[in-house]
């Protein structure tokens, strides 16, 4: 057992690219942790994914000794925080492992709308901050700017903010010095009933799921009983440890400390992220606040491409899962694209990195339909009901109004690109609440906006609006009666129910027209003519026509070259395997996506 | 096995076109190689057996530009394949003639060694399309060298043209027909203009830098070719080829009939029962297999009967006529009626296919579709 006045818990808090990762590899090493040897660059990142997008998806915890200059030796515990707005919930619930965090901000860029976020968040959690301005050694740092910035904008006093440089290691020293000075020791009960905070978990296939916990209360050891607060489930431990980062098996974990434990888990349903933990023997009389389930932002069909993978997507989203509580399923059928499943997300992020890790690490070649925010319909007859899918839609004679889903979103821009910011903000319908200058030339402008129209493109458009300037954060701000209206598409004269969305109404008329001449440039020319039609109701709002194929003939003969001739043949016939086959038609894969960047 | 047909690639040119794709390389940046060629077609041909090639129908010299190797290396080559091949009386032999590469007191003496048919490059008519597509030949050229050809003897001249140029326009290309039909030649074979992605052409497509005309205009140059050339009394006997009755090209049928042939030099392809074979691209490669194997070639596929088959489906169904089914049916042992049920009948019901008098064949509509056939194949 460590005592608890020699542990320090704390996590990183950083905008994308500011240096987070960078700067852990260094305290890793600083510590002795991993050898500078054994560093493969940036290596709480785990997934090629994360490496790839250079951002924190799965969190990771280390646990550390460091002889302080004080001559004594401490714990230190880091966990690692998602960086993505998406998943805020994963970021609230790690913080409230912690009793502190570093804030690294970028000595050139300056402070980000998603650092503010998870600033105000930490301090939610009365953590303490260390203000710590990265990158100084970068040609444009303006560390003193950077200082003024914080205590301008956050209120934080930075007169003691350190001046660090993750990428020589400058600075690595004072900052740990610094945690053990102004991060406070965890003030746990050793004696009361077990209280464990999960914050993470990943799936292990010979041990089931491993939850990483922090204990706030009491021990956890092996052959303990345990009980899931919010879950109401009960195991065994089978075995306690700690990440050193390498998992190392302990006797126990008590009060203050963070690890994890093994309890022959097989559903990650039964370890959520944000229960409790506690001994089911002696059940502490409340959990600890905050937890709630994740809830789908975000929901999209993926069908597989070929009927005959239908089974290995089933398969590939329920392993998935046990790793990925937030990613929910479930199967539907669409009349255009065949079986396949109706998914939810905490965001677009993480829609495309399951996307992407089911075509990867599955091998599995999928259809995407455009992604759908959930609306709430409520019918003539008082019935709700929540849509997921445009094509649930009550009929027009059957509703009373829809709802959709709003969120606050908070931009910051340096001042130039208010215009800019402004125009964008009122093509995609939003309101405005609040707009304050933090410093004489950066801006932070609040909005009230549908979150449907965020999901797309928006922070793609706002990036390059703003020359990459602008950053973005968003929390969901409940639900608004709008003037919707479900816009079918018709191929063919038959409705393709899985390019059916849900516009505003005075956006109709622009958006089918837009999404019919995309399709009939998406859609290549058949043997026969093929109408494309937008329609609201009966109403047939825009059409186009793909005229008939009128020539395709390989005419060369290739000196008797047959074999070439037939690969030809073989690459076209492969072009059209990877098609949808609807009615007559055959509509490519990218159609189905096409409602996504029709504005562009 | 014999082999029917004897292809003889000449991998050199005097400068590559913007558009071409085929297997060859500027003659004065690979001298060596250029100079010894002849000796390595002979060494490649040495190494097969002699019974495989006692009756051979025709001969074709492609490329490249076989006529720009020096007189005495095509006698050379030509004179040893006489030797070691037995070449039916009749034989065909054809060689490819680029108009801009050719020496026209040449052609009397190519005709006196055997050459009996010459297919003559010409592309296009127009000057500017041809300084467009990096031809070395000028728009009088071609029409002289035919002229020259006949003088030289020549009873038999295909010339070759392409259509669906950047920037060309229906009537320029009626032009081009006229002036083919004007030249009175034996034989035209009409190339719509595809692109490989490895051609400067190709890259500038890809990249927007470059407009090739609409399906549409692209279909109706098809059109008027299938309008005009038939009209003036040529057959159109494949999807690319006309001919004047009896001028059909005999080596090229080897091809849509799917008869076995060999092909020698650089990149060059053989067929013989199941196996499809090609040579080493690479000059060096060529020559540093040839010199250590005794073979040089680099692919092979060993296709199944069904393959095989499938093969000698839309190889005949290039051929106007189609395929007589009885006659196919006793050769591969087969009723492709049913074989191909399911293919057939989709294809019959998008009026793509036809079947008459015993012959399966393309319909007018699937001629400029033909791929759409094809694909049902593979």
């Amino acid at each position: 057992m460590t005592d608890q006045k020699m542990i320090r818990n704390f996590c990183i808090i950083a905008h994308i690219d500011h240096g987070k990762s960078t700067l852990a590899d260094r305290i890793l090493e600083f510590t002795g942790a991993v050898s500078s040897r054994e560093m493969t660059e940036q290596l709480l990142d785990f997934m090629d994914l994360e490496k790839e997008r250079g951002i924190t998806i799965k969190l990771q915890a280390v646990r550390m000794n460091y002889t302080a200059l004080d001559g004594q030796q401490y714990v230190l515990n880091l966990i690692d925080t998602p960086g993505h707005v998406d998943f805020a919930y994963e970021v609230s619930r790690s913080l409230a492992a912690c009793e502190g965090a570093l804030l690294v901000v970028d000595a050139v860029q300056g402070i980000e709308a998603q650092t503010l976020a998870n600033v105000y968040m930490a301090l939610e959690h009365d953590l303490e901050i260390i203000p710590v301005i990265n990158k100084i050694d970068l040609p444009g740092a303006d560390p003193e700017g950077v200082r003024k910035q914080i205590e301008e904008v956050i209120g934080l006093d930075a007169s003691g903010a350190i001046l660090a440089s993750a990428k020589t290691g400058e600075g690595t020293q004072e900052i740990l010095e610094a945690i053990i000075k102004h991060i406070p020791a965890p003030l746990g009960f050793s004696e009361e009933p077990l209280r464990a905070l999960i914050f993470d978990s990943h799936f292990d296939s010979y041990r089931g799921v491993i939850p990483y916990i922090r204990v706030v209360d009491g021990s956890i050891r092996k052959g303990m009983r345990i009980h899931m607060m919010n879950a109401e489930t009960s195991m065994e431990v089978t075995e306690v440890g700690v990440f050193t980062p390498p998992q190392k098996q302990v006797e126990e974990l008590c009060a203050g400390e963070v690890g994890y434990f093994a309890a022959s888990i097989k559903n990650v349903k039964d370890s959520r992220v944000g229960d409790t933990v506690t001994d089911a023997a002696n059940p502490a009389p409340f959990a600890l606040p905050g937890y709630r389930k994740a809830t789908s932002m975000v929901f999209c069909g993926l069908y597989p491409v070929e009927n005959n993978q239908y089974d290995d997507l089933k398969d590939a989203l329920g392993k998935l899962q046990l790793n990925d509580a937030s990613l929910v399923f479930e199967a539907e059928t669409s009349v255009a694209l065949g079986f396949g499943y109706r998914c939810g997300f905490l965001g677009l992020l993480h829609m495309e990195i399951i996307k992407e890790r089911l075509e990867r690490e599955y091998k599995l070649d999928l259809l995407v339909t455009a992604p759908s925010v959930i609306y709430r319909a409520t019918c003539t007859n008082g019935d709700v009901v929540y849509v997921d899918n445009p094509v649930r839609l009550p009929s027009a004679n059957d509703l009373s109004h829809v709802e959709e889903p709003y969120v606050k979103a908070t931009i910051m821009v340096p001042s130039e690109f208010i215009g800019s910011i402004m125009e964008l903000i009122q093509e995609r319908r939003g309101t405005f609440i609040n707009m304050e200058y933090i410093t004489p030339t950066r801006v932070m402008m609040i909005y009230e906006l549908p979150l449907s129209e965020i999901i797309y493109d928006f922070f793609d458009q706002l990036k390059s609006r703003t020359r990459g300037y602008a950053s973005l954060d968003y929390e969901l701000a409940g639900y608004k009666t709008s003037d919707l209206v479900k816009l079918d598409i018709l191929v063919n004269d038959q409705v393709v129910d899985a390019l059916s969305c849900i516009v505003h109404k005075e956006k109709s008329y622009q958006r089918g027209r837009a999404l019919v001449d995309k399709l009939r440039r998406l859609i290549p020319r058949q043997l026969f003519e093929v109408p494309v039609q937008a329609a609201i109701g009966n109403k047939i709002i825009a059409r186009e026509s793909i005229k008939a194929l009128r020539k395709n003939v390989i005419e060369k003969c290739y000196g008797g070259d047959i074999s070439r001739k037939r690969k030809l043949l073989e690459k076209q016939k492969e072009g059209k395997k990877r098609m949808k086959q609807v009615g007559n038609v055959e509509i490519p894969q990218e159609a189905f996506m096409a409602v996504l960047d029709i504005d562009k | 096995m014999t082999f029917k047909g004897l292809y003889v690639h000449i991998p050199f040119c005097v400068r590559k076109c913007n558009y071409c794709d085929f297997c060859s390389y500027a003659a004065k940046d690979n001298e060596a190689a250029f100079c010894n060629y002849a000796t390595w077609l002979k060494k490649e041909l040495e190494s097969w057996n002699k019974e495989d090639l006692d009756s051979i129908s025709s001969v074709y010299f492609g490329g490249g530009t076989p006529t720009l190797l020096p007189l005495t290396d095509l006698e050379d080559i030509f004179s040893y394949i006489q030797k070691t091949c037995g070449l039916l009386p009749q034989a065909e032999v054809s060689m490819e003639c680029n108009p801009g590469a050719i020496n026209i007191e040449d052609l009397p003496k190519l005709r006196e060694m055997g050459i009996n048919r010459l297919s003559i490059g010409i592309e296009s008519f127009s000057a500017e399309h041809l300084q467009q597509m990096g031809r070395i030949a000028s728009a009088e050229d071609g029409p002289h060298v035919v002229e020259a050809a006949r003088c030289a003897g020549f009873d038999n001249i295909n010339i070759d043209l392409i259509y669906g140029l950047p920037g060309q326009t229906l009537d320029e290309w009626q032009e081009d027909l006229r002036r083919a039909i004007a030249l009175d030649v034996d034989h035209i074979s009409l190339y719509g203009l595809s692109l490989s992605e490895n051609t400067p052409w190709g890259r500038a497509v890809a990249e927007g830098r470059l407009i090739l005309p609409d399906e549409d205009l692209f279909a109706d140059m098809m059109e008027l070719s299938l309008d005009m050339i038939p009209g003036a009394g040529y057959h159109h006997y494949e999807i690319a080829n006309f001919a004047k009755s009896g001028y059909e090209c005999r080596h090229n049928l080897t091809y849509w009939h799917r008869e076995d042939y060999l092909g020698i030099g650089v990149a060059a392809a053989s067929c013989y029962g199941n196996i499809r074979q090609t040579n080493c691209r690479d000059l060096d490669e060529y020559q540093k297999s040839l010199r250590q194997k005794g073979i040089p070639a680099h692919e092979k596929e060993c296709l199944s009967q069904e393959e095989v088959i499938n093969e000698a489906m839309f190889l005949g169904l290039r051929l106007i006529d189609g395929i007589q089914i009885s006659s196919f049916n006793n050769r591969f042992g087969v009723d492709i009626e049913k074989f191909y049920q399911k293919q057939l009948n989709k294809l019959f019901s998008f009026g793509l296919l036809e079947k008459n008098k015993g012959y399966l064949r393309l319909t007018r509509k699937g001629i400029p579709l033909a791929n759409e056939v094809f694909r049902e194949f593979v």
